[in-house]
């Protein structure tokens, strides 16, 4: 039986360490009076995108404030607790959920963002995608040819190369599956160096082996002299409908709550990078000029179906890289805007999580959860928003002004994950499953192929029958010419002349790929030109 | 008792009932009187003793639903009972929102009324008044429902008290999960 219990993990040097020391940091649970700061660019966010825009942008010898809505933690917070890993570091405490409750929502809300607890899968954005956005939505100059230069640059800074271990034996479902099958299969490119392969990236990488922007970029543009606010949320953006003159930010206590202080970060040019549902929030709460009342629509998920199979071998499917195979098999099958398409990977399993997946109750619950050691879990990413039915989610307020999508689930959606259900189920008894169960309320736990597919198709597909997630939030903001698009290629807002959005909320679609390097790349890109462009 | 409004996924009619956030929409389905329950934290009397979110009614509403549901998994913890799992919930909860949680609150303040359980769950009596086979029998009544409010109100309420049950060490322990590596000094708290 795989055990890492006994493991130690000590002596990890942490980039943090002493950092009130040598850096500008200001801890907003500290702030308790008004304070109002000044420099040549504001970033709202520190994840995929404000991360990498702050390292450019400091390293041209601009003066960058970023603020940040999460607490600043770092390797020596990470405790590889599940609880306190969603308490800390995940939005809403990683129960947020679609305004129906039809898709839980994983993101991240920390200092590095979602970079922090992402699993690491790094694929430039597939040249299908970037084509479809140059001819449905005029984005221009952004094809693979003018991106590769930027994916290879972040991929060479964060040490992405395809996983060279042996693929954990979760991940392994995949090969075995797909290659009994004839299907598409490869091995997936991780952001690591170093990794201890534990399996515990969805928690903050405790050997800071990955490289997140937390350990990375963040700390290069502190190095060069930028100032980090963490734990303070962005709440507005003051502007007169042509410019945004200031930040207006909260500093939030150690419990989240406002401290009552005000923070007014005043700069010539502001970045929004708070990501898919937070820019958009950001805007909607500001109120900023939007004639076509696109702020917050077309919000995507990569909304994901899954399956879990049970095995006579153990799995141990919470140790080791999370994810290190994958199969394109279907993701493109159906052209680009036909059927829905999906891409197959792998999920972790820790017990939280795998018992709120696995759903049901009393004793049949228990004894799901209870063969934990020897269960995979299967996922299948939907690329949503290539077709006209797909029109993804729209960001709402509440009336305290916490942002809630609203995402319908459509017969288009449920078509997908009909198909990618039943290919799940096909890969894993390809496998050698012994059990294989859809992720379906209605359905049990099958014991064959021929048996799944007859009962499958007599399942209803109803939005809450089909337990659904995401990880990967994007669009509602997205890029496109002045007909369509809310930001240019160039991320410069088209209604405010010195608001840039540096996130995957300007994706005009999904992307068919997990999308920490399609915001690498991106954000790369586009913060250069800025950099230069407020250099002349 | 009305009947939900027809039509749309799952017998709900999703556009009509967001507009008032779903459990206010639920609320007006199980009959007007039941929205005066749900207008606000007025009336709020605050958290529990030892809680942080959930309030007294709270805990009593849910103290009775947690051994049966969880099927075992409090009695695998040595000295676990219905509180341990409720304080998991709590602490749960800290991770979220106000806006989130006062959902769960407009949830947790409708299912205080015997129309709605009677609704959502098939049983009119409150929970406390069930014994635990018949509690089995509401959970499965429950969760075989095919209406889309009992099924949202299933997960919405379940799914995060399972989570909270095994993200415990503890809990977490009993799966056959042999825990994470030390790291630090060792110290993880719960």
């Amino acid at each position: 039986m795989q055990d890492l219990s006994t493991l130690k993990i000590q002596n990890i040097a942490d980039p943090w360490d002493n950092a009130g020391d040598k850096w500008d940091l200001i801890d907003g649970a500290t702030v308790t009076g008004d304070r109002t700061l000044e420099a040549d660019v504001v970033i709202i966010g520190t994840g995929a995108g404000g991360g990498v825009s702050a390292e450019i942008l400091s390293a041209a010898g601009l003066k960058v404030i970023l603020v940040e809505a999460g607490r600043l933690t770092s390797s020596r917070d990470f405790t590889l607790n599940e609880g306190d890993a969603y308490r800390r570091l995940y939005q809403e405490g990683a129960m947020r959920a679609t305004k129906d409750g039809a898709i839980t929502i994983l993101q991240g809300r920390t200092v590095g963002g979602t970079t922090v607890v992402n699993w690491t899968s790094s694929f430039r954005t597939p040249k299908e995608t970037l084509n479809h956005w140059r001819d449905r939505f005029g984005v221009d100059n952004t094809g693979r040819a003018d991106l590769d230069p930027y994916f290879q640059r972040m991929e060479e800074q964060l040490g992405i190369e395809p996983w060279a271990m042996p693929a954990n034996a979760n991940n392994d479902v995949i090969k075995r599956g797909c290659e009994k099958l004839g299907w598409d299969w490869s091995v997936i490119p991780r952001n690591v160096r170093g990794c201890w392969n534990i399996g515990y990236c969805g928690m903050g990488c405790p050997t800071n082996a990955k490289q997140s922007m937390l350990v990375t970029t963040l700390p290069a543009a502190m190095e060069a002299g930028a100032t980090l606010i963490h734990s303070a949320r962005a709440d507005k953006l003051v502007h007169d409908g042509t410019r945004v003159s200031a930040v207006q930010v909260t500093p939030l206590g150690h419990d989240r709550n406002p401290t009552g202080a005000t923070v007014t970060l005043k700069a010539p040019t502001i970045i929004a990078a708070g990501g898919g549902i937070q820019t958009p929030a950001l805007l909607l709460r500001s109120e900023v000029p939007d004639p076509d009342g696109r702020v917050g629509k077309r919000t995507f998920l990569h909304v994901t179906s899954f399956a879990f199979g049970r095995y006579d071998r153990e799995i141990a499917p919470y140790y080791g890289a999370p994810q290190s195979l994958h199969s394109d098999q279907f993701t493109f099958t159906g052209g680009v805007d036909g059927p829905i398409g999906y891409k197959l990977e792998m999920m972790p399993l820790h017990p939280g999580l795998t018992g709120a997946l696995l759903g049901g109750f009393g004793k049949e619950a228990r004894e799901h959860i209870t063969a934990l050691p020897n269960t995979a879990a299967s996922i299948a990413l939907l690329r949503d928003g290539f077709h006209e039915e797909s029109p993804g989610g729209t960001v709402e307020l509440r009336d305290n002004g916490e942002p809630v999508l609203d995402y319908p689930v459509t017969d288009y959606l449920l078509d997908g994950a009909r198909r990618s259900l039943s290919s799940q189920v096909e890969m894993q008894f390809a496998a050698g499953a012994r059990a294989v169960r859809p992720g379906h309320i209605r359905a049990p736990f099958y014991t064959s192929w021929a048996q799944a597919r007859e009962a499958m198709a007599g399942l209803s597909y109803q939005a809450l029958d089909v337990p659904l997630g995401s990880a990967h939030v994007m669009g509602g903001c997205p890029m496109g010419d002045e007909q369509r698009g809310l930001v240019d290629a160039q991320g410069r807002y088209r209604h405010l002349e010195n608001l840039y959005v540096f996130d995957g909320s300007v994706f005009p679609t999904s992307l068919g790929v997990n999308p920490q390097l399609s915001i690498y790349g991106l954000s790369a890109r586009n913060a250069t030109a800025l950099a230069e462009r407020l250099r002349a | 008792m009305n009947q939900q409004p027809s039509s749309g996924h799952g017998g709900v009619d999703r556009r009509g009932f967001l507009k008032l956030g779903v459990w206010g929409g639920a609320a007006l389905a199980v009959g007007a009187g039941a929205t005066t329950l749900l207008t606000g934290c007025s009336s709020d009397p605050g958290p529990a003793s030892g809680y942080k979110h959930l309030r007294d009614k709270d805990v009593t509403l849910l103290r009775p639903l947690m051994s049966p549901l969880l099927g075992g998994g409090l009695e695998a913890v040595d000295g676990a009972g219905p509180d341990q799992a409720l304080q998991a919930f709590d602490r749960l909860l800290q991770g979220g929102t106000d806006g989130q949680r006062g959902q769960l609150f407009q949830l947790l303040d409708l299912m205080q009324l015997g129309a709605a359980r009677w609704w959502i769950t098939g049983t009119w009596a409150h929970f406390e008044e069930q014994g635990d086979a018949q509690l089995l029998k509401t959970l499965a009544q429950w969760a075989n429902n095919d209406s889309g409010f009992p099924k949202l109100a299933f997960k919405g309420l379940t799914q995060p008290i399972v989570m909270a049950w095994y993200v415990t060490p503890e809990a977490a322990l009993t799966t056959g999960y042999p825990g994470p590596p030390i790291v630090g000094s060792g110290t993880a708290s719960a």
